[in-house]
């Protein structure tokens, strides 16, 4: 077989560092693995349709995006952190914002167009509760890292600080995120969650080629990574997950909603 | 999220209220530093108060790849249990050191960092390039024991010696000390850098023989000062410094092999030493001296101690590892060959020490210089052979040692 090339996006540095672990790792299980880094996920989906790559490490948005365009499209493989993602909706405490309706009339604030987490979903479950966006609440985004389909979670940092400027009443964020700005202490003790969403899929390795030899190698590669080496436990750490899971039906359920949302804003 | 019969919400070790109107930084520090020292599978509980908390805690529970196996609420609040669902530690089998346990295992594992054994490691800790692993190669029976008594035996240059009392000797007396204290310096340099080039080599996990050559290494810094201090002590000052004595000390510095050097500086360096101490303790013209020199005697014979029980345990195990030693001997005084090796500043030093200045004292310091050096080959022999080499191998090797002694 030849080499399987994996696309991925540098949406960050240790993108690298993490993709430079897991060839090293198939080199030495002789596996033969590459992959190519791309700077938006775009231009990843094209090269995917291209057949340029043979696999993407693709966000919900670019996976639906995929399929849609190439019917035999699946997902093979996730992060157990991507299962059940969730966001959030925070305002300040005496804003007397407790449910969505509670927006109403309100300036909300989104992240990035390309993000699911930030800006997606959340106006979709605005939507779902008879919220259109400038008729009965303001939209606000901020629409910065665009490509990187809200990776880097830029625009969700600056959202936050114009809520904290009190520019906006409302914003929808990952909770993943929430916990990283309480951590590194950028939140302020008078913000309060008070809408977290069902969860959602996120990740996942896209393959377009049906009925393709390397799939189920790949799948049991990625499955039988020793977890007690530490440079898997590093690359984990690095890429947020313990373990790698199949996409199963339940997974796949996990993007349906994301579907809808993205035909509804006339993002495909 | 559906409730679990399986689980009840009764009590659990690790229980914890959180009734704060956000999740602070500072619960969020409490949750996360709760996480590593619970096993996966573990489950906890932790009950919010506030709805809005709620939110965030189901957050962190998914972002921190934990699952949710029951949650049920009342008026009291939301109350969840935990199930932690990955492994982040690798539990240690070994009670940490206490004076008396030894490491158990033949190799160091291969994921320890700098820490205490005993301790229990991340498993995404880097990986430390420790060459030096293997017990055998490293640890002696003795080493625990010997680490104790350096403790017990720790002494200061400061208060333990009486500089004042050093009388004014002839000068060529006090010049031939002073030589001998420059040379015995510069060897306690070797002794002091060689130890701590393979430390850093050393994993932690056999961590008596780290700190042991600890000691060695502040005992020797306790020597160079000393013997540099009586040097200086009357204003004759540090003497010279010889190629042949370098030469020698670089020949044993530039040794990468650990079971060598050990063999090369413990065994026959500092064994040699001890004979050229005891001379010294009998020779030198005042008592500040050889006080200086008794204490360092005691430190010295530590080390020798500790290198006689190191290659010896390597010997029983493999009696051809004789050979090995012996070449490094000899490829050693290949390299000294090259030039005259004898440094005769300090010969002539101590037979001043030993005999005096004029023609006939001069000429008994020289024989009992020859003796001191009949004294330590048969000595360097004794050692090897309670070693465990044969007595023929030893003669060979202790013929082929360094005329600098170390």
């Amino acid at each position: 077989m030849a080499t399987l090339m994996v696309g991925v996006v540098a949406y960050d540095p240790k993108v690298v560092l993490i993709w430079e672990i897991i060839r090293d790792y198939a080199k030495e299980k002789k596996f033969d693995l590459d992959y190519v880094l791309f700077s938006n996920y775009e231009t990843q989906v094209q090269a995917l349709l291209d057949k340029k790559v043979d696999l993407a490490w693709n966000t919900n948005v670019a996976w639906l995006r995929t399929k849609k365009r190439a019917p035999f499209a699946e997902a093979l493989l996730m992060r157990d952190t991507d299962v059940d993602f969730t966001s959030m909706f925070i305002a300040h405490e005496d804003a007397n914002i407790h449910t969505l309706e509670d927006l109403k009339n309100k300036c909300v604030g989104f992240g990035s167009y390309d993000s699911a987490q930030a800006f997606i979903l959340p106006a979709y479950y605005l939507k779902e509760q008879g919220l259109e966006p400038n008729r009965d609440y303001t939209m606000n985004r901020v629409d910065s890292d665009l490509g990187k389909h809200g990776d880097t979670g830029r625009s969700e940092y600056d959202v936050l600080e114009k809520l904290k400027n009190n520019e906006y009443d409302a914003i929808a964020l990952a909770t993943s995120t929430w916990m990283r700005m309480i951590e590194m202490g950028l939140t302020s003790p008078s913000l309060r969650p008070f809408y977290k969403s069902k969860g959602y899929s996120h990740c996942n390795f896209t393959n377009i080629t049906p009925n393709a030899s390397y799939t189920n190698e790949f799948i049991e590669f990625m499955l039988g990574m020793d977890k007690e080496r530490s440079d898997i436990t590093k690359m984990m750490e690095m890429e947020a997950l313990s373990k790698w899971v199949r996409t199963g039906d339940y997974e796949l359920h996990g993007y349906d909603e994301l579907e809808k949302a993205m035909e509804w804003l006339n993002l495909f | 999220m559906e409730h679990n019969d399986l689980y009840q919400m009764d009590t659990y070790r690790l229980e914890y209220t959180i009734r704060s109107s956000s999740l602070t930084q500072a619960w969020l520090l409490r949750l996360n530093a709760l996480l590593p020292t619970i096993r996966k599978d573990d489950i906890f509980k932790i009950t919010v108060v506030q709805r809005s908390v709620s939110f965030e805690f189901e957050g962190w529970v998914q972002v921190n790849r934990c699952s949710l196996v029951a949650t049920s609420s009342d008026l009291n609040g939301y109350s969840y249990l935990v199930r932690k669902d990955f492994e982040s530690h690798i539990l240690s089998d070994e009670q940490g050191f206490d004076g008396r346990n030894e490491p158990v295992h033949e190799m160091a594992p291969k994921l320890f960092g700098l820490m205490p054994r005993g301790s229990h490691i991340e498993n995404s800790s880097p990986l430390y390039p420790f060459e030096l692993n293997e017990k055998e190669f490293l640890w002696a029976k003795n080493v625990t024991r010997l680490y104790e008594e350096a403790k017990r035996n720790q002494w200061s240059a400061d208060t333990d010696i009486e500089w004042d009392a050093i009388p004014d000797l002839a000068p060529e007396v006090e010049t031939a000390i002073a030589q001998v204290m420059t040379y015995l310096a510069e060897n306690e340099f070797s002794a002091l850098y060689i130890p701590g080039k393979f430390l850093s080599k050393i994993s932690p996990y056999y961590m008596e023989l780290v700190m042991f050559l600890g000691t060695i290494i502040y005992d020797e810094a306790r020597h160079i000062e000393a013997f540099s201090r009586r040097a200086n002590a009357k204003k004759i000052g540090l003497q010279y410094s010889t190629t042949a004595t370098q030469r020698s000390l670089y020949s044993l510095f530039i040794e990468k092999d650990y079971f060598k050097t050990s063999f090369l500086l413990h065994v026959l360096g500092e064994g040699t030493f001890l004979d050229l101490l005891d001379f010294l303790i009998k020779y030198a013209p005042d008592p500040v001296t050889k006080k200086i020199v008794t204490l360092a005697k005691k430190d010295e014979q530590r080390h020798v101690n500790y290198g006689l029980v190191h290659v010896k345990s390597l010997i029983q195990a493999n009696p051809k590892r004789m050979i090995y030693l012996k070449e490094a001997v000899e490829s050693r005084k290949a390299y000294l060959d090259e030039m005259s090796q004898e440094n005769e500043l300090l010969l002539s030093a101590l037979a001043v020490l030993a005999g005096g200045v004029d023609e006939e004292g001069y000429e008994l310091g020289f024989e009992r210089v020859e003796q001191l050096k009949k004294r330590m080959g048969e000595n360097r022999i004794r050692r090897m052979i309670e070693c465990g080499f044969d007595e023929e191998t030893a003669r060979e090797i202790s013929m082929s040692h360094t005329a600098n002694f170390m």
